[in-house]
């Protein structure tokens, strides 16, 4: 063999081998939801559904399920509202101080989500909403804006600045220019946006984590707390129930532009 | 007109994001009371008790250590999935990219579960370990700092391979094919090819690892269990199990500090190693 067909088996060897590492963790979860025993042993010569009976039987489980869909749908809605007329805004004006707003817009990011989540602790703490559903959606909304904004820029940069400049010729107010031409034609990346908002909401822990209260808890949180005291594979049922809705929004976000136009760091 | 679409998102994000954070530097400086958990009175206590004291010293260097290992191991795995997914003429490519981002998406407290089903005693890896003949006793995999590397290399490495892949886009396969028929090895092609033209993602992805690395919170929770203690979960006692607000506010401003800093290093590093063209 000379050194370039071993090297190419050597590729080729570590490209399988790190998918199968990439992919691992969340296979094996997927198994060990099936298991008939109390283990993180896999038996596939049995599978059983009894720790998805248990989940959907589980109140707190229930609870946190049901929380996390309402804060992940409210989420994606309260940051398109906010962030697309925001980027719109970035994308056809110009003045000082527009890095300065656009730094704003992107700051969520630079700070990771532990440090935002013990400040909104703080911040929460003064105002009264520690531990609350509402606590927890503005807290989701602040740390996925960036993400709309992003994509929501990205859009709108493929857009022909003509149809707008003809639709203002014709004497069409700025506002429904934006909302007859520019908004139609940037449909597709604001429904990804959305989406891609509502899975990162759904599966938010690093802030999350120290705003919930009893009763007021998300589905990654109340799985992070079960998982202190147990690896029970009733925990994998919860995550596979998890993992379902988001293939669903990964496939749709995959429909509309694809998803390595959106998931873009 | 156009300047009022922006206010109220930026109004949103001065009371949620500024606001609090402007509080939370203020807090790192306020004494802890255990009454009525801080005092106003101005301190530097806080960060001299966390740069003073061995064990919380110990968090601190652990994680950033934790931190840079994490980041080389997905440079490592993320060039040959970068490469291979930017070259691929496989009908599977849209699959192949898919699975890439797939994790990313998951939720990390999932993947964490997943560790430790493979890693634990009675995981995965271990199972089929013990059914060696050789073998006796399962594999220390877990609870190390070992274990932490490995975890978050796994949730971290789509970070690496998708700057890679924009930067390798740059590069056109007709200079690859000239270099082979040059007489250029693998080693070569990569060092006076590949890797000028991907500086710049290396450079994006390395700081996404790092910082993200640097705030891990469920990977070192889990798999470096109560003695490989990450900043992250250190704030996270401080606040929720032992109250100590300003003890924890200031850990998070000095994870703060760490990732800034790193922010600078890769600019500086853009300066220098990347050529005007390709830069950020």
């Amino acid at each position: 063999m000379d050194r370039w067909s071993l090297s190419h088996a050597a590729f080729r060897a570590i490209v399988v081998m790190t998918y199968i590492f990439l992919v691992a963790p969340v296979v094996v979860v997927i198994l060990v939801s099936f298991n008939p025993e109390e283990s993180l042993t896999i038996n596939l010569a049995q599978p059983s559904l009894r720790w998805y009976t248990s989940f959907f039987q589980n109140a707190n489980f229930l609870t946190s399920f049901t929380a996390s869909l309402e804060i992940a749908a409210l989420t994606a809605v309260a940051a398109t509202l906010l962030g697309v007329p925001a980027a719109y805004g970035l994308a056809r004006s110009s003045f000082r101080g527009r890095g300065a707003l656009q730094m704003l817009f992107l700051s969520p990011l630079m700070v990771p989500a532990i440090v935002l989540g013990v400040a909104l602790l703080n911040l929460y703490f003064t105002v009264r909403i520690n531990g609350s559903i509402t606590g927890i959606v503005l807290a989701h909304i602040a740390i996925t804006a960036p993400y709309i904004v992003r994509t929501a820029t990205a859009s709108l940069a493929g857009l022909d600045l003509g149809l707008e400049e003809a639709a203002t010729g014709l004497g069409a107010s700025e506002l429904r220019t934006f909302f007859t031409i520019t908004l139609p034609l940037m449909r597709s990346g604001v429904i990804a946006g959305a989406i891609l908002v509502f899975i990162l909401s759904f599966g938010e822990l690093n802030a999350t984590v120290f705003l919930t209260a009893p009763g007021a808890t998300t589905l990654p949180v109340q799985i992070f707390s079960e998982l202190i005291y147990t690896t029970n594979p009733m925990v994998a049922a919860a995550s596979v129930t998890q993992i379902l809705i988001i293939t669903a929004g990964v496939l749709a976000i995959e429909k509309t532009v694809g998803i390595s136009r959106v998931a873009r760091f | 007109m156009r300047g009022a679409l922006m206010l109220p998102l930026a109004i949103y994000l001065a009371v949620f994001v500024l606001w609090p954070m402007i509080q939370v530097t203020i807090m790192s400086f306020y004494k802890p009371d255990a009454v009525e958990l801080w005092v106003r009175t101005f301190t530097l206590a806080n960060y001299e008790k966390i740069l003073s004291s061995p064990v919380y010293f110990s968090v601190l260097s652990r994680t950033l250590r934790v931190a840079v290992v994490t980041t080389l191991i997905c440079i490592i795995l993320g060039y040959p999935i970068a490469y291979f997914l930017v070259r691929t003429k496989s009908r599977l490519r849209g699959l192949y990219t898919l699975l890439v981002f797939f994790p990313l998406l998951v939720s990390v407290v999932i993947r964490s579960y997943g560790w430790i089903a493979l890693l634990g005693d009675r995981g995965l890896v271990n199972s089929v370990w013990l059914s060696l003949p050789f073998a006796d006793a399962p594999l220390p995999l877990m609870f190390h700092e070992y274990s932490v590397d490995i975890g978050l290399a796994e949730v971290l490495l789509p970070f690496m391979i998708v700057p890679l892949m924009s930067s390798l886009q740059n590069l056109d396969p007709a200079q690859e094919e000239a270099a082979i028929g040059l007489g250029a090895g693998p080693l070569r092609i990569f060092r006076e090819l590949i890797l000028p033209v991907t500086a710049p993602g290396l450079i994006s992805g390395s700081l996404l690892v790092f910082t993200e690395g640097m705030s891990a919170f469920a990977i070192p929770m889990f798999l470096g269990g109560p003695r490989q203690t990450s900043m992250a979960v250190l704030i996270y006692q401080q606040m929720v199990f032992t109250f100590n607000w300003p003890l924890g506010s200031s850990v998070a401003i000095l994870m703060l500090l760490v990732t800034f800093g790193a922010v600078i290093l890769a600019l500086v590093a853009s300066a220098r190693l990347v050529p005007v063209g390709l830069r950020l």
